[in-house]
């Protein structure tokens, strides 16, 4: 099977994203770290929103559920290793979503919208208020100075940003590439179809509910992994994880990419977080420049950054296609 | 096959459907005319599982259907196409059929293999592809058709469900009349050995087509029979004013005495 | 288990005052939704931004009366130019991006509110002719003020019932609502009645924000908190039906009202779970359109 030049360009960047700690800067190195949890966190919302049409507005709490499940773990059983801890953040993040894909099962577009954006409200709230387990106001600290253990490579701090680097990426890339693969498998297209055309889905015989229920826990799971991560990076898990402004923000990564593409979110988790990075360094209201160029974005230019790639794309083969006409006729 | 009795439907105080008995038997043509508004559409959305009956009963192979949800029937052998174009049209024409025949063997929510790996899911889409005639826009989006394609693509979606029984809601509806003919020698062609019940307007098709025909008229059956029965069927004539029967009707005759 | 029992009228009333806030930022949000199928995220920003004009113009004239009037003049200025330039462009491109035009939207004029005016409360002082309380009946004393929101919402509510019901304007706004294009079919210029729309409810909100200023005092956390009730409302009364909206109003007024007292650390998430169970049960509310 001769490979493409997308498979090549993908593989090379792969390899590039492998050696660049040893070659760039630290500071570069702590900002990929974030894209790379980012990126897993925007796939997984694509999975609902670009693949299968669920206009979910509540992804902060698959993301923060993660978050506090794995931070809680660290806390309380710090005898696990952290790998395992990761897992427990995707885990809760699943069960998570399995549950508001329950509850929101039989509704579409706005009604979906409301219900989990409440939902999620909800579960802040009550995060909020659960000092004894979530630290309420203040969140969770206390695995800075975890140490990690591996069988052959030896013992490694969190504050090891090389280590972390490579931690987080081998995760990142064995969360986008599950992702990906489960788009081409028979179940991806069935949630194509349902974003496509629900009520036909339903016709044809597909059980939906069941569909939307595996999608759900299945972006859960991947949003709870980026929720798990996103502590180990970042040394603490706070409230703010769960509030609507997170959810927002993954809605900004994803439409400045281009919410409808797989790649379009990875894209613009990753221009998210260098935007991110660069206003904030002008101005404490970086928030605010990044909301006016997302509501700008969505009224000109909804297709996002993987859009206008796609239409410069077709403008060119457009023009090799005119060649070829006019020779037929 | 197909046993409707006492069906009602209301719509809060609106009885769109009211007590209807109706009986398709296994391996006819059955037609079902009426007036527009009479309910063919909510009859069909009712057999379907898209409504559930306010009272009586649906058997479908002495299943009570009543309550089940659509995927549910679909799964017991019913197939439906709709009247206004219900396919999936941001995707191509193979991966809509591709779509039809994976939710057929049952496969839809797998994930255990690639989709492209499924040999048997290629050859048959293909299949069914070639057979309404698609074949060579496997690679469009469906949305780009022209209409009587979509036509085509809608009636094949249901075919390749490999139904027992095949509801078609108007499917020559918006057809052009050659258009039309191609559609209803398709249809002769998918639907042997199977059961079909077609809503239509056009009577023609309705004449050529079925073996037994029905009429529904604000909700009702007022007429169950042979082609012939409802040609002759007084209230029938009253419905439909009388001469859009008759007219069919001489035509017939005049072409059987000429094809002798 | 005496002052529990005097506690139920006050509660009552507390509810009905709340419900009646509610209702009036939730009625224009209802309109719009009726009219353009649009859910207006930003409608609530609205509300918050006439608590804000309130209390600005406060810190300017340290008149509350004259703050009553201009604020929700400004705002409805805000709501009609919301209309204009980001609802229009954005009608009829898909429901998922007229309602991420309108989420973002609401998102940005909060990070405005917290960038000028930070994230502590701020307080307003209700005029002096509405400080103290009113002896109700025996033994039940109740705060001037929230007679006040009361008699206020009443009237402007019960002025835009008759607005709705008597004018033509309001003929030609129940028309559209109900059914836009038949409106259009029979000559309902449908634009500008949106505009008018908007402007009104934005008005509507305006007022809310105005009144609940010396009431709950003005912070950038007043989106989050009536954004819920808002949708509250909405879920269970029903999207598109303006009665459903008030009678839900009420209802979730009430809930709040008795939540606090008696439940205090759920009553947020009652609310929450109110919307929740009715969603799951009937995703069209309880009053709502037959989709």
């Amino acid at each position: 099977m001769k490979p493409s030049v997308k498979t090549i360009t993908l593989l090379l960047l792969v390899v590039a994203l492998a050696f660049f700690p040893l070659l760039g800067s630290k500071f570069h190195t702590y900002l990929l770290i974030e894209c790379f949890i980012y990126s897993v966190l925007a796939v997984s919302y694509y999975m609902l929103l670009g693949h299968t049409g669920l206009m979910s507005f509540g992804h902060a709490a698959l993301f923060g559920i993660g978050a506090y499940a794995s931070a809680i773990t660290l806390i309380h059983f710090s005898d696990l290793p952290v790998a395992l801890t990761v897992l427990v953040g995707g885990l809760s993040g699943l069960l998570c979503g399995f549950l508001i894909g329950l509850v929101v099962l039989r509704l579409t577009k706005i009604y979906l919208a409301f219900g989990t954006l409440a939902l999620s409200q909800m579960i802040w709230a009550i995060a909020w208020k659960w000092r004894a387990v979530t630290g309420g106001d203040d969140g969770l600290t206390g695995w800075s100075g975890r140490q990690v253990t591996f069988p052959w490579l030896g013992q490694f701090s969190l504050t090891n940003i090389t280590f972390l680097y490579y931690f987080v990426l081998f995760f990142a890339l064995a969360c986008v590439a599950l992702c990906w693969y489960f788009t081409r498998t028979p179940f991806g297209e069935t949630l194509s179809s349902i974003r496509s055309n629900q009520n036909r889905a339903d016709f044809l015989g597909i059980n939906v509910g069941r569909a939307r229920l595996m999608v759900f826990a299945f972006s859960g799971f991947m949003a709870g992994m980026s929720g798990a991560l996103f502590i180990l990076f970042k040394k603490a898990a706070a409230p703010t994880f769960l509030d609507m402004s997170t959810s927002f923000n993954v809605l900004v990564m994803s439409v400045i990419g281009g919410y409808t593409s797989f790649l379009g979110p990875i894209v613009g988790s990753f221009v998210y977080v260098y935007m991110m990075e660069y206003l904030s360094s002008f101005t404490e209201r970086w928030q605010l420049v990044m909301g006016a160029f997302f509501v700008l974005l969505i009224l000109f230019y909804p297709k996002g950054i993987v859009g206008m790639v796609q239409q410069l794309a077709k403008k060119v083969s457009f023009t090799k296609d005119k060649r070829g006409f006019r020779t037929k006729c | 096959m197909l046993i409707l009795k006492g069906v009602s439907k209301y719509f809060g105080h609106l009885g769109v459907i009211q007590k209807v008995d109706l009986e398709v038997i296994k391996g006819e043509r059955h037609a079902l005319i009426g007036p527009n508004g009479a309910g063919k559409s909510t009859l069909f959305n009712l057999i379907t599982g898209h409504y559930r009956p306010s009272g009586g009963d649906i058997y479908f192979k002495n299943t009570r259907i009543n309550s089940l949800a659509p995927h549910e029937i679909t799964r017991l052998g019913i197939a439906r196409s709709f009247q206004i174009i219900n396919i999936f049209k941001d995707m191509t024409v193979y991966e809509n059929m591709r779509i039809a025949v994976t939710a057929k063997h049952r496969m839809s929510l797998k994930f255990g293999y690639r989709i492209v790996s499924l040999g048997q899911i290629r050859e048959e889409s293909e299949f069914v592809l070639r057979r309404v005639g698609l074949l060579p826009f496997m690679d469009e989006p469906a949305g780009t058709l022209g209409y009587s394609q979509q036509r085509a693509l809608e009636v094949g979606l249901a075919v390749a469900l490999d139904p027992e029984l095949l509801l078609l809601d108007e499917p020559g509806a918006g057809l052009s009349p050659d258009e039309t003919r191609a559609i209803v020698s398709l249809v002769k062609e998918v639907t042997v050995g199977k059961t079909l019940v077609i809503v239509e307007h056009d009577m023609d098709v309705v004449f050529d087509l079925a073996d037994r025909i029905s009429v529904l008229n604000y909700g009702t059956i007022v007429a169950s029979g042979t082609p012939d029965d409802i040609r002759r069927n007084e209230t029938v004539k009253e419905v439909y004013l009388g001469n859009v029967l008759e007219k069919k009707s001489t035509a017939r005759v005049q072409d059987d005495a000429t094809t002798g | 288990m005496d002052s529990q029992l005097t506690m139920i009228p006050v509660l009552l009333l507390h509810g009905l005052v709340y419900g009646m806030l509610i209702f009036l930022v939730a009625s224009g949000l209802t309109l719009v939704l009726g009219l353009m199928d649009i859910l207006n995220f930003a409608h609530v920003s609205i509300y918050m931004v006439g608590a804000f004009i309130c209390y600005q113009v406060m810190q300017w004239t340290n008149n509350f009366w004259f703050a009553l009037i201009a604020a929700p003049v400004a705002c409805a200025f805000l709501g009609i130019l919301i209309e204009r330039f980001i609802i229009r462009k954005i009608h009829g491109s898909g429901h998922l991006n007229e309602l991420l035009a309108t989420f973002g939207l609401a998102m940005v004029i909060t990070e405005v509110v917290s960038w000028i005016y930070g994230s502590n409360p701020l307080r307003v002082q209700a005029p002096s002719q509405l400080l103290g309380s009113l002896n109700l009946w025996s033994g039940v004393q109740y705060p001037l003020y929230r007679l006040f929101i009361l008699v206020l919402s009443g009237m402007v509510l019960a002025f835009m019932f008759y607005i709705l019901r008597k004018t033509r304007l309001g003929i030609s706004i129940r028309a559209s609502v109900q059914d836009r294009d038949m409106a259009n079919a029979l000559g309902t210029n449908v634009a500008t009645v949106s505009m008018v729309v908007m402007g009104i409810g934005a008005w509507l909100a305006g007022i809310a924000g105005v009144i609940v200023a010396p009431y709950l005092s003005v912070y950038s956390g007043m989106y989050a908190d009536m954004i819920m009730d808002c949708f509250a409302v909405i879920a269970v009364g029903g999207l598109g039906s303006l009665g459903g909206a008030f009678i839900a109003s009420l209802l979730v007024g009430q809930v709040q009202s008795f939540g606090v007292i008696f439940i205090p650390r759920v009553s947020l998430i009652l609310i929450y779970l109110l919307m929740v169970v009715v969603f799951a049960l009937k995703p069209n509310g309880i009053f709502g359109k037959k989709e």
